[in-house]
């Protein structure tokens, strides 16, 4: 019995061994997901208790957001099956999907994620060897050349880090995360734009697979609404930043089909123009001369053509906006209201291409390609107006004795010239010409050059130099064969830029530098045409001045959730000679200006003023989850620099001061607290981000000052308190077929001109509103993508109608029959302004074509509201409001490229 | 495509009427005053029928198109000087809110400042800063003449808008020649009178065929320059030749040239600005300063600046026959045409039969100036 039980016992002990052996070994082999099965026993048990123990029990790794769906049970087994054919089952009840990755690695994502990525490497899992660390490694090729791309951009969204490629086409990314997976997009100019999904788990690889991007196909840029990190808005630590990429501002509807980046950014919250086509943008109850504009570093001191109806950027040339609505960065500053920086793209390393577009009153053209394929690049583009001979054939008087040019050139080289080092040099110019009915001719032009270097220290530490000259000239020819004369204003700055960004470590990031700005202003010369005229000759001193600035931002995740960031800008202005300055006399009883009452005479160098500040910025910011954030911030700005303008609409001969013994600096404090939430994976957004913001020394004129012509303009001018604050709030959505944002601000500017001088008091020293307080203000975004040939849009906007001075009664004086008295000054308000604007754009339908073409048929005032451009009063004192574009305005463009 | 576009927007453009909807509840005092260093007596040599200094009152109107003074009478007027020194005001019976200083010697003195006090019927007085003549008096007006000129505009022809040249002449002074290169501040003011002759006056209408006639709102406007070197042409006003029927017979100015204070031209300066048609880039709209203060009420804002100016005068005719082309009077025809049926008797218009009736009179008389140059 026991020599026949021996074998019986004996096998079962090999097979106890055996099993023991792989019981042990088990760990060591992880299995195939495809060959597990599930049994009916499992009804009932949380589907999250059971994964865990299918990875447990199977070496494999299932890998979700926890939050995305419960631990509810399984039901429905009544057989054995396939684990995953019942997952896929069983996800689709939650709209969630089941990727494997790897046959032992599986992920589960909201199914409307899934088709953003390729089947193939559009899912990747790699290693975490620290939780919540990781090192992003990979290269980057052009699938048809296999050569690698030097500089292509790696982004991984949400957590809002990234890096280029070097010359191997190898990029690593150090970053913190506690995300299961993240996505991360490469892209490329000329390149379609890749995405990924990168998961963590344990069985991942080392190192991402190499991603082969795939040439663009010629093709007018798609509609979509953001090109950087969507949920920037959350992660970020800074408050009042807008970014509008350029194909969310072509996407808007145009006035005569001409694309307009400022007219994009009045559709943001706090952004705001004071009248229909007005030229230039207020921000946050702040005037145009607060905004400082820049295009790739070099600043453009006037940003519109023709009487303000376009702006002066040509937007094939364009990358994206970036508007900082009050102090930002430390690096930022010289403007209390605002900081547009514009960024222009690079040429295509890779095609030649062309592109154009055909207005009814402007035509564009741009060429671009490789100067050393795959390194090297240029960009060229051109705008020309033919609205002047236009305007010769009518037949009106005052048409035909006007004229209205503009034209404007942008030109950009890129130079890659090893791994660690780029160059760049932007060039700009433009101009402007026009005569309404008259023998006076207004021109204008900026003309700029920038040149920037970008340095890689290590993987850690970059640099960004710029070296900028900005040229901005304006000029009145009076041709009267009597009084003829030419008056001219402008100036002329270069400025330098050094910044140093570091990071720390993963959670603390520090830049630094300086910056120096010579500006050389030409208030004002007037000299005449004629011999013996009348008209006084003056030509004031150049106003010569060096605005220097030391900063630094030190920012520091202090936790997961709690981040900081912290600027400090020490900013000097010296304004230099020669120059005569008057000291004024405001104790008077009889006269509306004050009388000079003495003069100094300062020699060529020789130091006038010396002004300076200390510009402290600290933002804060807390995570309340992944997708909510609360801001709060405060900033302080000086500006040095003035721009005089007393007229109702932007003008052409606006011109720039310099600080001085009569002209304080311009200080702004604001402080903003907002909230960021975001919904369905960054899919919608919202936010409310209330501000108060004090400005002091702001400018304004006293009553009847003529700011022209004049050689004692700062005679003219009053100092005092600005105040604005308000709320803005933001919905978007930001990806699906229809798309969009709803932004609607309240918000007052409000100012106070009160001194012991009555000719320097404005309305008896009360708070008064400002020209640009419009306490309401809507703005209704929406694109709608029917195919991919037709898409369609919509833009409504609403706004409070501005402040104006109105008479209110009448009298008669001397000859003259009737004679206005007016009311405190801005005391009333023009109508309320609304427009809904339409956009329909017809695309070539066959992408693989080297040609490609889009039709866009544009109205502008669906409805034909007569909105006020301007109020005009007839010698009774009755108002007319005068409507730019009363009616419907359909406009016809024809966009091109190949 | 462009005749689309300007088509566009020419259409597009638009202009309407629009009510702030504004109710001024507290009318302001406007004090109209200025006194020179001319005397009624000395004005007469101008040669004219002599000036008295006036002090006009009103109060401000609402925003309308009624144009018809609200005036303030019975209000007490005096000026006075540093040496306290009282000029009464007398109103107007004939033309309340008007006072008149009577004082036919009355010149204002380089060596004294002077001041305006106005006492309303309500009992709160107005007063003037004190104001003195600028240090650098007018000088003659040198010579006024006129050239020939074209400008455009436009006529309807069967209802469709065409252009067309219109004759105009301008009429010109010379800056006196300003050697010192002080900044002087000009302003000209102008008097029209010209003779109106009723073309069908006969008969028992004989005595009422030719007047002289004023018109206050003829050439009311002013001429500014603030001026460095003289010598320079001054274009004063242009009058329209085409069927203005002032030059038919004989036209005269009497033209005013002002040297004023910086203040008191900024004040004339803004006030001319005021009544020209706004644009868009043009300075917002702004209050006229004034010299003017309530004594026993600050918040009371009165309107107007008292001036002190230093005058000189020229007085220039003009005929139609100086120009190089005719110019047909037509009043007679136009006077004889028939408006009415052709059996019914001749009804022309009052002021072809008298020209007391004349349209365009503030004033006529038929008793010739006794320093009237005619034909």
């Amino acid at each position: 019995m026991v020599n026949s039980d021996f074998p019986s016992f004996y096998r079962l002990k090999r097979l106890t061994l055996f099993l023991c052996f792989f019981l042990y070994l088990g760990p060591l082999f992880s299995q195939d997901l495809k060959s597990v099965y599930i049994d009916p026993s499992a009804n009932g048990v949380g589907i999250k208790d059971y994964l865990s123990q299918v990875e447990k029990d199977y070496n494999v790794d299932f890998i979700f957001d926890e939050d995305k769906f419960g631990n509810f049970g399984m039901n429905g087994l009544v057989f054995r099956r396939k684990l995953l054919d019942y997952l896929h089952i069983y996800f689709d009840a939650f709209e969630l999907k089941l990727v494997l990755i790897k046959p032992n690695v599986a992920v589960i994502i909201p199914s409307d994620l899934v088709n953003k990525f390729s089947p193939k490497n559009g899912f990747l899992a790699l290693k975490q060897p620290i939780p919540g660390k990781i090192n992003l490694t990979g290269e980057i090729y052009d699938i048809d050349l296999n050569e690698p791309l030097i500089g292509a951009q790696i982004v991984v969204e949400s957590v809002n880090v990234g890096g280029i490629t070097n010359l191997d086409g190898n990029f690593s990314i150090n970053y913190n995360t506690n995300d299961k997976y993240n996505i991360v997009r490469t892209q490329y100019k000329g390149f379609d734009s890749y995405l990924q999904l990168v998961a963590y788990s344990e069985y991942g690889d080392d190192k991402m697979p190499r991603t082969s991007l795939y040439p663009s196909i010629t093709k007018l840029e798609d509609v979509i609404i953001r090109a950087h990190s969507i949920d920037r808005n959350v992660s970020g630590k800074l408050t009042g930043i807008e970014n509008l990429g350029i194909e969310s501002i072509k996407s808007l509807p145009t006035f005569m089909g001409e694309v307009d980046l400022i007219n994009g950014l009045t559709t943001l919250p706090g952004v705001s123009t004071v009248g229909e086509l007005a030229s230039g943008f207020n921000v946050r109850g702040g005037n145009l001369g607060q905004n400082l504009i820049r295009q790739d570093g070099a600043i453009i001191y006037n940003p519109s053509h023709l009487f303000g109806f376009y702006s002066a950027f040509n937007p094939d040339i364009v990358d994206d906006v970036t508007l900082i609505k009050g102090g930002g960065n430390a690096r930022f500053g010289s403007r209390v209201s605002s900081i547009m920086d514009v960024t222009l793209r690079n040429g295509e390393t890779r095609n030649y291409h062309i592109n154009g577009g055909l207005g009814m009153v402007s035509s564009r053209i741009s060429v671009e390609g490789p100067l050393i394929k795959n390194k090297s690049s240029f960009i060229l583009g051109g705008r020309i107006s033919y609205a002047d001979w236009a305007l010769d054939i009518t037949k009106d008087v005052q048409l035909t004795q006007s004229s209205a040019d503009f034209g404007d050139v942008t030109a950009k080289l890129f130079q890659m010239i090893d791994e660690n080092n780029f160059i760049s040099l932007s060039g700009y110019a433009s101009f402007d010409s026009f005569s309404l009915a008259s023998d006076s001719l207004f021109s204008w032009g900026n003309r700029s050059l920038a040149l920037k270097w970008g340095h890689n220290f290590n993987s850690n530490t970059d640099s960004q130099l710029t070296l900028a000259v900005s040229k901005y000239n304006s000029e009145l020819h009076n041709k009267d064969g009597i009084e003829g004369f030419i008056y001219k204003n402008g100036i002329t700055s270069t400025n330098l830029i050094y910044n140093v960004e570091s990071k720390i470590s993963e959670n603390k990031q520090i830049n630094y530098g300086l910056e120096a700005n010579y500006s050389k202003i030409n208030p004002g010369e007037s000299r005449n045409t004629v011999e013996l005229s009348n008209v006084l000759e003056f030509d004031i001193d150049d106003h010569k001045s060096l605005e220097t600035a030391l900063f630094a931002q030190y920012s520091w995740d202090i936790t997961t959730n709690f981040a900081v960031s912290a600027g400090l800008r020490y900013s000097q202005f010296y304004r230099f000679g020669k120059g005569l300055v008057y000291e004024y006399d405001y104790n008077l009883t009889n006269s509306q200006f004050p009388e000079k009452r003495d003069s100094v005479n300062y020699g060529a160098n020789e130091l006038i003023e010396f002004q300076h500040g200390l510009e402290p910025r600290v933002s804060l910011r807390y995570k309340l989850n992944n997708s909510t954030s609360l801001k709060a911030s405060y900033y302080r700005t000086y500006q040095y620099i003035h721009l005089i303008s007393n007229t109702t609409s932007s003008s052409p001969l606006d011109y720039w001061l310099s600080g001085g013994p009569n002209l304080d600096p311009q200080i702004g404090d604001q402080f903003s607290l907002g909230v960021f939430k975001n919904f369905q994976e960054d899919k919608y957004e919202l936010s409310a981000e209330g501000y108060y913001k004090d400005v002091k020394n702001t400018i304004d004129y006293i009553e009847g000052a003529e700011v022209k012509l004049s050689e004692s303009i700062e005679g003219n001018l009053i100092q005092g308190n600005g105040i604005a604050y308000g709320v803005e709030f933001l919905a978007r959505k930001n990806t699906g077929q229809l798309n969009g944002w709803l932004s609607y601000t309240y918000s007052r500017s409000l100012l106070r001109f009160n001194s012991a001088y009555d000719i320097l008091t404005v309305n008896d020293g009360d708070l008064y509103p400002s020209q640009y307080d419009q306490p309401h203000n809507l703005s209704v975004v929406l694109n709608y993508t029917a195919s991919k040939i037709l898409s369609i849009s919509a833009n409504f906007s609403y706004a409070t109608g501005r402040p104006i001075t109105v008479p209110i009664s009448k009298f008669s004086y001397g000859g003259y029959p009737t004679v206005n008295s007016y009311s405190q000054r801005n005391e009333f308000r023009v109508p309320g302004y609304h427009r809904l604007d339409l956009s329909v754009t017809l695309k070539g339908e066959h992408p693989e074509k080297r040609f490609q073409g889009e039709w866009v048929l544009s109205i502008f005032n669906v409805y034909g509201r007569n909105n006020v451009f301007a109020v005009s009063f007839d010698e009774f004192g009755r108002a007319s409001k005068v409507s730019i574009v009363g009616n419907m305005f359909p406009s016809l463009s024809y966009n091109f490229k190949f | 495509m462009n005749r689309v576009l300007i088509f566009l927007l020419l259409l597009a453009s638009c202009v309407e009427p629009f009510d702030f909807n504004r109710n001024n509840l507290d009318p302001q005092l406007v004090i109209e005053a200025y006194v020179s260093d001319i005397s009624y007596n000395e004005s007469l040599a101008a040669p004219s029928n002599g000036r008295y200094f006036e002090v006009k009152l009103k109060w401000t109107r609402p925003v309308s198109k009624i144009v018809d003074d609200r005036i303030t009478p019975f209000a007490d007027v005096k000026l006075i000087d540093d040496q306290n020194t009282e000029w009464t005001y007398h109103e107007n019976i004939n033309k309340w809110g008007t006072y008149i200083l009577f004082d036919q010697d009355f010149k204002a003195c380089d060596d004294r400042m002077y001041k305006l006090q106005v006492t309303t019927q309500d009992d709160f007085i107005y007063e003037s800063a004190w104001e003195k003549l600028p240090s650098l008096t007018s000088s003659p007006v040198e010579d006024i003449w006129f050239e020939e000129d074209d400008i455009k505009t436009y006529y309807y022809p069967a209802g469709e808008e065409k252009i067309r040249d219109k004759k105009i002449i301008n009429v010109s002074t010379t800056i006196p020649t300003n050697p010192d290169g002080q900044v002087r501040y000009y302003k000209w003011e102008y008097y029209p009178m010209w003779v109106y002759e009723a073309p069908l006056a006969v008969g028992a209408f004989s005595p009422f065929r030719k007047c002289w006639i004023t018109n206050s709102l003829y050439l009311n406007e002013y001429a500014l320059q603030e001026d460095v070197v003289g010598g320079t042409e001054q274009v004063l006003f242009s009058i329209d030749i085409e069927k203005n029927d002032r030059l038919y017979t004989n036209f005269s100015v009497l033209v005013y040239q002002q040297s004023t204070s910086k203040d008191y031209f900024y004040f004339s300066q803004l006030m001319q600005e005021q009544n020209k048609p706004n644009g868009i880039f043009d300075t917002p709209p702004a209050n006229l300063p004034t010299n003017f203060t309530c004594i026993n009420d600050p918040s009371k804002k009165p309107v107007g600046y008292f001036g002190v100016v230093s005058e000189t005068t020229r007085r220039w005719y003009f005929n139609k026959d100086e120009l190089s082309y005719f110019v047909e009077n037509p009043l007679r025809e136009n006077c004889l045409a028939k408006f009415n049926r052709p059996q019914d008797p001749p009804d022309p218009a009052e002021e072809c039969l008298s020209c007391l009736s004349y349209e365009k009179r503030e004033t006529a008389t038929l008793t010739e100036p006794s320093w009237w140059i005619g034909n």
